[in-house]
């Protein structure tokens, strides 16, 4: 699944980036495969996404959030 | 006494600038990065009775892989062979690195450090928030780390100053060469292929490290110091087939893989789970409603207490001018000079420092903001909305700060990676109200409306500037649109902002900020101001052949018609001199294309004067009205006030003419130094004077619309 599907307070592992040029940068941000991740909230009408990071806040775009490929999550 | 130089490099949001801050107090300036206008802050320190250190302090850097100007600057500094040279000499080498990592976020800060390390540059690792870090239960082991990355570790404290000074001992080892360095135990093991490029780059070009040359593969495109042979030459070792996103994420992964280990077997954590502070705080302030009404909030606040604060320190600068003006006054005799002093040099500097108070409180609360961490989450509300204007959501620091001067402004536009918002963003800001606006602002509005006219419970004054500053909001968003049809691009637009843990705004940090930029924009304008005031006054003293003479003879004529008393016919005769001066010409010269703004020939050449730099048109004001009336020394606002049309006896400053002006200031681009800094920042004039001609386009017409309709 993608950042993009999680519901908010939902948490997972980053597995993989579909966007390597992305990837690069939020690996430079300490964003890796193997990162524990969690959808905080969004903002404008859920354009925009205030994620954690290993407990970390970052803010990512929906379409940048589409990239960021996870481990799937029961819902 | 021996001299050292020392980078102080770390990521974005480390604390670099509060442990700069500790180490070099007010012995700081501004100035360049070698062949490019990122602003690099070097300050001195004596570390011992003969150790003196300059320390610069580098942009927020997360990588070598950079992804906008700002992050270029390290990796294009340290990618230099001569940056890795032995002795200290004027110029970008180093002798130490001060590499500074968050502890309570040691693992992301320790990319930048590895690959530092590569280059063999003596360093010390600072743990800053040691602070932090207590408090959050992290608990470090100083000696342990320090063996495994056989490195000097220091743990310090920005904010209290705590281990500072073993720091500066460190520091004092090192650059003495008395600091231990082993091998390096992070080093990057390039795969066969990688090591072939490096190795035959670093043969090729005679680099110290292999690394160093890994970096010329890497980034030989933009390399700021690389000759168009050698990017040639370049080219050819590495071969089409590089593919150099594929070899960072492998680098990337085994960095990461490398110090995670040696991070969670010295750092241990106390305490876990519970919310933090930062985590209610943000419940609140990213919020999607109660963010944005919390954000114009603030800014509501902001700009009130700009006036409500100001006031008192206004009234002293005033009273100053006025006791200097007087003194001056008595101790010289009457002469050309005395009035080139009060009447020009003076009446003009009086006019730019008394805003000081304004400029310096705006500073001071941008600086809070940016400081306690609200600044990304205000990016992180407006992203969205940025972008239908073509903008980018880090726009809307450019677009606050533009509130306060548009050079640094336009500066803070480097962290947009993307071309076209950036462009756009150094377009718009401009129109953004600066304070430069300020003192043309708080001279015209009371034209417009009384001092103590209410709307309820809001004074009418502070209406009419809230107004006026969402006109420029509203004008930088419509110019942003219609950029955002225009231009095209290909690039990706990209966000990922880290959004830090909130924190109490240093006061020294924010002090220092303030002072650094209200005394750039005090010199850069008063240098304007001054030469400015020189030119006015001569040109203001003198006419063409005996004009002068003319005018006083032909003024007295009328008065002795007219039965006029002595007040009045000085008043008549200045008049009559003013517009016979080359002033007066030049103004009149203008008339008929700003007429129909309602403007007179004063007024156009206050606003010719005005395009060196806005602010000049007080002191324009005030030099033209006070050689028009040497009988007394009104401030320019009283002065303004009284002054009719000669032919009419009517005021000039009605409520059409002044509005009018001041939807003039709002749109028009009336300062070189932006101009200057736009040119830098696009690296053509073209942008620079599309910039010029549009917002003067959109002043003339906004002009226009409002006195045709209030006249």
């Amino acid at each position: 699944m993608k950042l993009s599907d999680l519901k908010i307070g939902q948490k997972s592992i980053v597995q993989n980036f579909s966007d390597s040029q992305m990837g690069g940068k939020l690996m430079t941000m300490g964003m890796l495969p193997g990162s524990l991740i969690e959808l905080v909230r969004k903002a404008s009408a859920g354009k925009t996404f205030f994620i954690k990071v290993n407990g970390f806040g970052m803010a990512v775009r929906k379409n940048e959030a589409a990239n960021i490929l996870l481990e799937e999550v029961a819902n | 006494m021996q001299n050292f130089k020392i980078a102080l490099i770390g990521n974005p949001n480390c604390g670099k600038s509060s442990l700069f801050n500790q180490l070099t107090g007010l012995r700081q300036k501004v100035g360049n990065f070698h062949g490019v206008t990122v602003d690099k802050k070097s300050g001195v320190a004596n570390l011992t009775d003969d150790i003196k250190v300059n320390f610069v302090d580098f942009p927020g850097t997360y990588s070598f892989y950079p992804t906008s100007i700002d992050e270029r600057i390290v990796v294009g500094t340290f990618a230099r062979p001569e940056a890795l040279a032995d002795s200290w000499k004027e110029g970008e080498q180093y002798d130490s690195i001060l590499y500074v990592a968050d502890i309570t976020q040691l693992e992301k800060h320790l990319l930048l450090f590895s690959q530092i390390r590569e280059l063999g540059i003596p360093m010390v690792l600072a743990l800053n928030m040691s602070d932090v870090a207590k408090e959050s239960g992290l608990e470090m082991d100083v000696d342990l780390i320090a063996k495994k990355l056989n490195i000097p570790v220091v743990q310090v404290s920005g904010r209290t100053g705590e281990g500072v000074d073993g720091l500066k001992k460190e520091l004092v080892n090192v650059v003495l060469g008395k600091s231990e360095f082993s091998q390096n135990q992070l080093k990057y093991n390039f795969s066969k292929d990688e090591k072939a490029i490096a190795h035959e780059l670093q043969v090729e070009f005679g680099l110290s490290t292999e690394y160093q040359a890994w970096l010329w593969a890497q980034h030989y495109e933009w390399l700021p110091f690389l000759t168009a042979a050698q990017r040639i030459r370049i080219k050819t070792i590495v071969t089409p087939e590089f593919d150099g996103l594929k070899y960072q994420v492998r680098e990337t992964m085994q960095r990461f893989e490398k110090f995670g280990p040696i991070v969670r077997q010295t750092l241990v954590k106390t305490k876990t789970g519970e919310e933090t502070f930062s985590d209610k705080v943000d419940r609140v302030v990213t919020h999607r409603f109660m963010g944005p009404v919390l954000f114009f909030g603030l800014m509501m606040i902001i700009f009130q207490a700009i006036f409500s604060w100001s006031g008192y320190p206004m009234d002293l600068i005033e009273a100053g001018f006025g006791k200097l003006d007087a003194g001056v006054k008595a101790l010289l005799d009457e002469s050309m000079f005395r009035d080139l002093l009060t009447d020009g040099i003076l009446a003009g500097l009086g006019g730019v420092l008394i805003f000081i108070p304004q400029i310096a409180i705006l500073f001071f609360l941008i600086s809070i903001l940016e400081e306690s961490g609200y600044m990304a989450r205000a990016v992180y509300l407006f992203d969205n909305s940025m972008r239908r204007f073509g903008l980018n959501g880090r726009s809307i620091v450019a677009l606050v700060s533009g509130g306060a001067c548009a050079i640094p402004a336009i500066m803070s536009t480097r962290t947009i990676s993307n071309w076209k918002e950036r462009l756009i963003t150094i377009m718009v800001t401009p129109l953004i109200s600066c304070s430069a606006r300020l003192p043309v602002y708080a001279v015209l509005v009371g034209f417009v409306v009384a001092a103590d006219q209410y709307f309820g419970v809001f004074n009418m004054q502070g209406l009419v500037f809230m107004g006026l500053y969402l006109l420029g909001i509203v004008a930088a968003l419509g110019a942003g649109w219609v950029f955002n049809k225009i231009l095209k691009t290909e690039e990706t637009s990209y966000l990922m902002l880290e959004m830090p843990v909130y924190r109490m705004p240093m006061i020294r940090n924010v002090l220092l900020n303030v002072y650094e930029k209200t005394k750039t924009f005090v010199i850069e304008a008063g240098k304007v101001i001054f030469v400015i005031s020189i030119v006015l006054w001569l040109m203001a003293s003198f006419a063409p052949g005996d004009g002068m003479k003319l005018a006083e003879q032909q003024a007295t004529t009328i008065a002795l018609d007219k039965k006029l008393g002595v007040a009045a016919t000085e008043n008549l005769i200045a008049a009559k001199k003013i517009e016979a001066s080359y002033a007066g010409h030049l103004g009149k010269f203008i008339e008929p294309v700003i007429r129909p703004l309602g403007f007179d020939w004063k007024i156009g050449i206050a606003l010719i004067t005005s395009f060196a730099a806005r602010e000049v048109f007080v002191g324009t004001m005030a030099t033209i009205y006070s050689i028009g009336s040497d009988a007394e020394e009104t401030s320019v606002i009283d002065r303004m006030a009284t002054e009719v049309n000669p032919d009419t006896g009517e005021l000039i400053y009605n409520r059409a003419t002044s509005l009018s002006l001041l939807i003039f200031y709002v749109f028009a681009m009336q300062c070189m130094s932006t101009l200057a800094v736009v040119k830098r920042e696009t690296k053509s004039w073209k942008w620079a004077m599309i910039q010029f001609v549009f917002m003067t386009a959109l002043a003339y017409l906004g002009s226009l619309f409002t006195y045709q309709i209030l006249s």
